[in-house]
């Protein structure tokens, strides 16, 4: 049978933003601030009434400000893939899937910048654009909170800032993420080093959506632990600096690869691509990390098949609620595996 | 919250993709530093997890042995302070991780104030962005929580009730500004 999708989920499966397309060492930056309306318990205390009041009145002035260039959707409407496709996309948060009930999502046409509704917090105004390039994500978020705000009342305390539902998120309420690749310090195991020392800059290091553990993956995010006594803008540099040094040493553990561990390198994706091409079952993680290995070898001039794009275009279909959805129905887990292998197969043959 | 400690708001997140389902596990900074003696095991596991999807599954096993071993140690006792505008307790908040609205940062004051430090480098108040000036009906609102917060601490419950009605009123206020 097939699956009936939302406007907005079909739009979403046939063209991706471009932050989750792009390919390179740092794919993505995301910006994010968590908003309250005064006068409300925050969601996790709020009743059903008062959930539909705070999207009401979110609903109407970003339809006062925005008209027809957004889009607005009760999460409840989405199906258990729908929800994964956002996640997955990196729009809701990982743990958004479980109680839909009464929470929505507003999201530019053009996927620009977006608000999570009664997920935590009233309001979570995100933005990510693809590379380095934070300021302009900040940017963003910073004009439609401005926006917002001249419309409704936030929680704020003069001496704590911005009211959260957590205090792990008091102050700012603000949020930097930054998506890097870090193979060849992960492959020279010099990760560990990296990860003390971002956390020494109140910054943590974890695996994308945290699957399945934060140092197992080549691909982390960057985010920031504090947002009590520092200003928005001395994060965005403090990041910015962090970046930078990990591209740089990211560089060096390439080089260190080339000269002093060619052949295992040469190795390492070879076997890559010998599993990607021969496997009949594949999980999402040994898709992804099997991916991973082989856009290091073409990124290193090891290897000129197949190109980034069909890469970075794979690493987005083998996640399971995508390639549920592009297949057209729910799949149990070995079709899913025999599915996943079958679609890397035919995408990496000559 | 953290699941191991249950004292400390979570900062690490995992999700664990293992063959009955996903794992989500949260620890807070204090226990992540206590898992130091397991640490060259996590490390090893970590390692095989790029080669050995059979390795998945131990590292659930392994990380939820470590959980189960220190299960969240909740005072017996509740603490007696209820929040006056959403009823939420101490108790609800080391449970859950949430404050439940605005007002509990005033009434939970003086235990926030030893985990703000911890939380956030040693930090107690706000640098950057404020909400945009003029915002009469947010102070309107603000003083009111505050006055209420204080007549229950004194426990004035006839002042405290004509607060929360003109709160009431002031919320109403506080919907859509036109």
């Amino acid at each position: 049978m097939a699956l009936k999708l939302h406007p907005f989920t079909q739009k979403l499966l046939k063209s991706p933003p471009e932050w989750l397309t792009y390919s390179s060492m740092i794919k993505s930056c995301q910006c994010r601030f968590l908003r309250n309306l005064a006068g409300f318990n925050f969601p996790p205390k709020q009743d059903a009434e008062s959930h539909t009041q705070v999207l009401n009145t979110v609903h109407a002035a970003a339809n006062a400000l925005w008209g027809e260039g957004i889009v607005f959707i009760h999460l409840e409407e989405l199906s258990k893939l729908e929800l994964g496709l956002l996640i997955e996309s990196e729009i809701l948060p990982e743990n958004a899937k479980s109680e839909p009930a009464g929470k929505g999502l507003i999201i530019a046409g053009d996927y620009g910048w977006w608000v999570v509704l009664n997920h935590e917090n009233h309001l979570g105004i995100s933005a990510t654009v693809a590379g380095l390039a934070l300021p302009d994500a900040f940017a963003t978020i910073n004009r439609i909170d401005d926006d917002l705000s001249e419309r409704m009342d936030f929680a704020f305390d003069q001496r704590l800032g911005f009211l959260t539902s957590s205090p792990a998120n008091v102050g700012t309420g603000f949020n930097a993420t930054i998506d890097i690749e870090l193979p060849a310090l992960i492959i020279l195991k010099q990760i560990h080093r990296v990860f003390n020392g971002i956390g020494t800059l109140g910054l943590t290091i974890v695996n994308k959506s945290g699957k399945p553990m934060p140092i197992a993956s080549s691909n982390l995010k960057i985010s920031n632990q504090t947002s009590l006594g520092v200003a928005e803008e001395d994060l965005l540099d403090r990041m910015g600096t962090v970046a930078e040094a990990l591209e740089y040493h990211e560089g060096n553990a390439r080089e260190v690869l080339r000269k002093e561990a060619h052949i295992q390198l040469v190795d390492k994706v070879d076997r890559a691509r010998g599993i990607l091409l021969s496997a009949r079952l594949m999980g999402t993680h040994e898709a992804q990390s099997m991916l991973s290995a082989l856009r290091l070898g073409v990124e290193m001039g090891l290897s000129d098949f197949p190109d980034l794009g069909t890469i970075q275009s794979l690493m987005l279909r083998v996640q399971p609620a995508r390639l549920q959805l592009e297949y057209g129905a729910e799949l149990g887990h070995t079709d899913r595996e025999a599915y996943r292998a079958e679609l890397v197969r035919n995408s990496l043959t000559y | 919250m953290c699941q191991s400690c249950g004292k400390h708001p979570a900062i690490f997140h995992y999700t664990i993709e293992a063959p009955d389902g996903l794992h989500e596990i949260h620890l807070c900074e204090k226990c992540i530093e206590n898992l130091g003696e397991f640490e060259n095991e996590l490390r090893n596991l970590s390692e095989q997890l790029t080669t050995d999807s059979g390795a998945l599954q131990k590292a659930v096993d392994f990380l939820l042995k470590i959980i189960n071993k220190n299960q969240p140690t909740i005072p017996d006792t509740s603490p007696s302070i209820t929040c006056p505008q959403c009823q939420a307790t101490l108790r609800d908040f080391k449970n859950e991780g949430f404050l439940g609205c605005p007002m509990c940062y005033r009434i939970f004051a003086e235990e926030l104030e030893l985990i703000y430090p911890r939380l956030h480098e040693g930090s107690r108040s706000h640098r950057g962005k404020s909400p945009k000036p003029g915002d009469r009906k947010l102070r309107r609102c603000l003083e009111l929580e505050s006055a209420l917060a204080r007549a229950v601490a004194d426990e004035d419950y006839e002042a405290a009730a004509r607060f929360r009605d003109q709160l009431t009123e002031a919320r109403k206020e506080l919907s859509l500004k036109e």
